[in-house]
């Protein structure tokens, strides 16, 4: 007991670099001191508009007010994402933040659907899913408490301006007591001994010393890539987008859609995220398919409004460093890796990252198990990510364009072949107990995309069909009328 | 019924396993034709003669709805709050291994790092003490769990008499259309690719069916013939002789009794008018005509049209009474995972996967007994994670499948002498003033309950648990 405390530098002032100080200075307040360093030359890329429903764990654990959260960011409520031209031109499904229907007599609701389904009844499997029917109605109301409520049977999260997040935070880390240094930095020096980093040498000539340290430095990977030189897990050939042009523009008149929307493009894909004061929008693609200014003027085509900015590109490849915690240095956020923000996943990644730093955080010397325990962990939910995002490529039909013709026959991990059989001939999702992507988000995009299990859990063969039919219909309807209740998104937002 | 679906079922074995899985098959898809071959029970056959189970018992009397109040009438069954663990590890005083919630809520802060922080100054109580369940059963009290605090966060489990909860579950299997057949396996036909065409039994019948289930005990011919590999875990688990006997009545208790030792370690269980007895050793030690085991598990459970279940399937000593646990938690799996008629492997794999993880996880669970009781054993890596974890900083680590709760891995770790050396820096946080003021209440609140509480003895009696 009564370490002292560590000295923990984290580098760069991004969305990751805020997360990381914020957390470690207001829960670990008596085992370290929390210094970042940034500079404000270089540009953020303030990844992830689209959040996932984990961000509310993250800004609950700090203690942030939700409401002033959103009010500084913009953000408004987001039920899900929804895909539209993915399995075939026309086609669209919400993946949404929630279950689809409730278990009946202990078996998952899905192998009922499918029962009925088979019958050429039971209609579309986003009916039984109140998040998919609130965010079409574009309406809005926090879950209900009441785990027997319909209205419980859901999640939400947030889409916001991200370039706001960071200053947002800042405030409050500095109210906990992150120091801030502004500066460039120049050279990594690293103990002759241990290969730790020593400390970070700035322009100034000023000399940051530390015992941790926490690369958020986004791409360039200053400290765990650059100076550690840990090495590249490509994932480039099962993922080849690489490349975004992001542009926001103005807010269409009318009601704000409480949802994500990621449309298939010719040479990728591209997302639309409403915002309080704007929507941001951006083509993910291929340079191989696709040329900068190609991509520039498609994605000004698309939008709904007036741009409001000019298009900007970043650059990218799918993949991640073997290693996330080495040394002494702990990459978060794109220091350590980057997947595309199909699934909104950017954020989550940083904030997963943080979790476990702070659950494995050094007491006394940095141990190899601790180290170890982090990468596997992260090395988990790569992986699992990195198999869901594939399978929107995969399971399509669209020969329109080189690139789909392209990545829906490229090979796919074994894993992922395994998941997409065992649902195609069963209905069984792989069940796994902690991270993303659990049952309802494989079915979402599964059926969604055109894979309609040919079985079921046999247990439902025993139901009446007119029986379980009108069951069905009950709490299809059941779903409407509560919904029709609840508030307008803006009125929810308090905005006029 | 789609056309993919299992039309009928063989059972090989007579035990609680097998009537276990006739049941649960039979009730979850009426129309299903069942045949539980009725094979004479085999001695080595753990899972249907020990009389332990854990609280994972509650979810399979509901699937196939069978009640407890009838059990209790019946004397089948008692309600069991924990186990006793005696000189374990040696010379250690007696703990409680109980289910459920130990301390309270404290934000983002496990209790139990709390709970290790006053430990080590001195200043905290045995960690059964935090839970109701440990209360009571230190206490010899026994009430189901209620709906309000602090008697709303705990669970038990049941204490089985085996030949009756055998018996009661055989009506229970009759009553749902299950044909028994008495009668011995006297050969295996085989299909050409390998999987099962018939049961041939020795008075000459041929028994056939869409899936073919062995629960016969540990010597499983069925399951040896189609699925041989077996994965042998002697060197985590060092006893291989178990020895069931039974002895004159002791006290009504709610606790089984544990009692470890340097060649082994003996349980207790209590029912009204006998107490039964089991004593497990190494073969070493061997003088008796104890039942010999091979601790292991069997590779792939599931191959083709033929599952196996029970000690065939993973053969584990009694510690914990995992026997019985992992035969009916795998009985609820194979349902849930039922694959089409064609038993195709990309369906199979999955409930072997399943299986494993949860069997290995069993495996490190009970090792971790046996490596505090100085035992001479290899520990599993994936184990001595979590000793090192758990004992360097109070961190638990989870692994998918597991069907031992993490309430009952702490207290096996805290048990054990496996207290958290350092305070995790979270915890560190929370004002030791603030925490021992909030555990003081909290203990004050829990030494109430056995005023509040019936007797366990009493408790017996109002359900109407008969003499003997």
């Amino acid at each position: 007991m009564n370490q002292p405390r560590k000295r923990v530098i984290v580098v760069g002032g991004g969305t990751a670099g805020w997360m990381a100080a914020s957390a470690l200075a207001r829960l670990l307040p008596h085992a370290c001191t929390v210094e970042l360093v940034e500079s404000a030359e270089i540009g953020i890329v303030g990844v992830g508009e689209a959040t996932l429903p984990h961000l509310r764990a993250f800004i609950e654990t700090l203690g942030l007010d939700e409401a002033e959260f959103m009010a500084a960011t913009h953000a408004t409520y987001k039920l899900g994402i929804e895909f539209r031209d993915f399995g075939k031109p026309g086609d669209a499904y919400l993946h949404p933040f929630g279950d689809f229907g409730r278990p009946l007599n202990g078996v998952p609701f899905l192998h009922w659907w499918l029962r009925m389904h088979a019958l050429g009844q039971g209609g579309d499997i986003g009916e039984y899913s109140v998040a998919n029917v609130m965010a079409a109605a574009r309406r809005f109301a926090p879950p209900a408490a009441d785990p027997a409520t319909l209205l419980s049977a859901f999640s939400y999260a947030y889409q916001f301006d991200a370039t706001r997040f960071g200053p947002y935070l800042r405030s409050f880390a500095e109210a906990n007591g992150v120091t801030r240094t502004e500066g460039r930095i120049v050279s990594v020096e690293r103990d002759g001994q241990s290969g730790d980093v020593a400390a970070l040498l700035l322009e100034s000539g000023a000399r940051v010393e530390g015992d941790l340290f926490i690369d958020c430095s986004g791409f360039r990977s200053l400290l765990l890539g650059d100076a550690l030189g840990e090495a590249w897990e490509d994932w480039a050939h099962w993922l080849p987008c690489d490349r975004a042009m992001a542009v926001p523009c103005g807010s269409p008149p009318g009601e704000i859609e409480p949802l994500t929307r990621a449309t298939a493009m010719p040479s990728g894909w591209r997302w639309r995220i409403p915002l309080q004061h704007r929507v941001g929008n951006g083509y993910v693609y291929s340079s191989a398919h696709l040329s900068d200014d190609e991509a520039s003027a498609a994605i000004l085509g698309a939008i709904e409004g007036e741009a409001l900015a000019d298009p900007r590109v970043l650059r990218f490849r799918a993949g991640r460093r073997k290693r996330s915690w080495s040394h002494n240095v702990v990459a978060v956020g794109l220091a350590s890796g980057f997947l595309e923000p199909l699934e909104s996943t950017s954020i989550y990644l940083v904030q997963i990252a943080i979790q476990q730093l702070i659950e494995l955080f050094p007491i006394g010397r940095i141990e190899d198990a601790d180290r170890a325990a982090f990468n596997d962990q992260v090395d988990y939910e790569y992986d699992r990510i990195r198999d869901f995002l594939i399978l929107h490529y995969h399971a399509s039909t669209r020969d329109d364009s080189a690139f789909w013709c392209e990545v829906r026959h490229n090979p796919i991990p074994d894993s992922l072949t395994e998941k997409i059989e065992l649902f195609r001939r069963a209905g069984q999702i792989q069940r796994y107990s902690r991270g993303l992507f659990f049952a309802p988000s494989w079915i979402a995009v599964l059926i969604g995309q055109g894979v309609i299990p040919q079985g079921w859990d046999q247990r439902v063969d025993a139901a009446d069909p007119a029986a379980l039919g009108q069951a069905l219909d009950r709490l299809r309807g059941q779903i409407v009328r509560d919904v029709a209740a609840l508030p307008g998104h803006r009125a929810a937002l308090g905005l006029a | 019924m789609s056309d993919r679906a299992v039309r009928s079922v063989a059972i090989l074995g007579g035990g609680i396993v097998g009537l276990s899985a006739a049941a649960a098959f039979a009730r979850a898809l009426p129309h299903l034709v069942v045949t539980l071959i009725d094979t004479p029970p085999d001695p080595a056959a753990l899972a249907d003669r020990l009389p332990g189970s854990t609280s994972a018992i509650h979810r399979f009397h509901a699937s196939i709805e069978l009640e407890e109040a009838a059990l209790f009438r019946a004397g089948a069954a008692v309600p069991r709050l924990g186990l006793r663990f005696r000189n374990w590890p040696a010379g250690s005083e007696s703990w409680f291994h109980v289910h459920g919630d130990h301390g309270g809520l404290a934000g983002n802060v496990a209790f139990h790092q709390l709970w290790a922080r006053a430990r080590r100054e001195g200043q905290a109580e045995a960690w059964h003490l935090h839970a109701a369940a440990g209360v009571l059963a230190a206490a010899g009290r026994f009430v189901h769990p209620q709906p309000s605090p602090p008697l709303d966060a705990f669970d038990y489990a049941l204490r089985l008499d085996p030949p009756r909860y055998r018996e009661t579950l055989a009506a229970l299997a009759d009553r749902l259309r299950v044909t028994r057949l008495p009668g011995t396996l006297a050969a295996v036909s085989r299909r050409e690719d390998g999987g099962v065409a018939a049961l041939l039994l020795a008075d000459g019948r041929r028994v056939e069916a869409d899936l073919y289930i062995d629960a016969s005990g540990p010597a499983a011919p069925l399951a040896a013939a189609v699925s041989p590999a077996f994965e042998d875990w002697s060197a985590a688990l060092p006893y291989d002789r178990v020895e069931i006997g039974e002895g004159p009545p002791s006290a009504a208790d709610p606790s089984d009794t544990i009692l470890g030792g340097a060649l082994g370690w003996q349980y207790a269980a209590p029912l009204p008018g006998r107490t039964l007895l089991g004593r497990i050793f190494a073969s070493a030690h061997d003088d008796t005509s104890a039942i010999a085991i091979r601790p292991g598990r069997r590779r792939a459970p599931w191959v083709g049209n033929m599952l196996t279940l029970g000690d065939s399937a993973v053969a584990l000593d009694p510690l914990h009474w995992a026997n019985l646990h992992l035969a009916q938690t795998s009985i609820a799996r194979a349902l849930e995972l039922l694959p089409g008629r064609d038993f195709h492997p990309i369906e199979t794999a999955e409930y072997n996967r399943r299986a494993r993880l949860e069997a290995e996880r069993m495996r490190d669970f009970q090792a971790l007994h046996y490596l505090r009781a100085s035992a001479d054993i290899t520990v599993p890596d994936s184990l001595a994670r979590v000793v090192d974890q758990f004992a360097r900083r109070g961190r638990f680590v989870w692994q998918d499948e597991d069907s031992v709760t993490e309430d009952q891995w702490l207290s096996a770790l805290i048990g054990l002498g496996v207290v958290p050396q350092a305070t995790d820096p979270l915890a560190a946080a929370m004002a030791p003033a603030t925490v021992a003021a909030g555990m003081a209440e909290m203990r004050k609140a829990l030494a109430q309950l056995p005023a509040r509480v019936p007797g366990y003895a009493d408790y017996l009696a109002r359900s109407g648990v008969p003499e003997r």
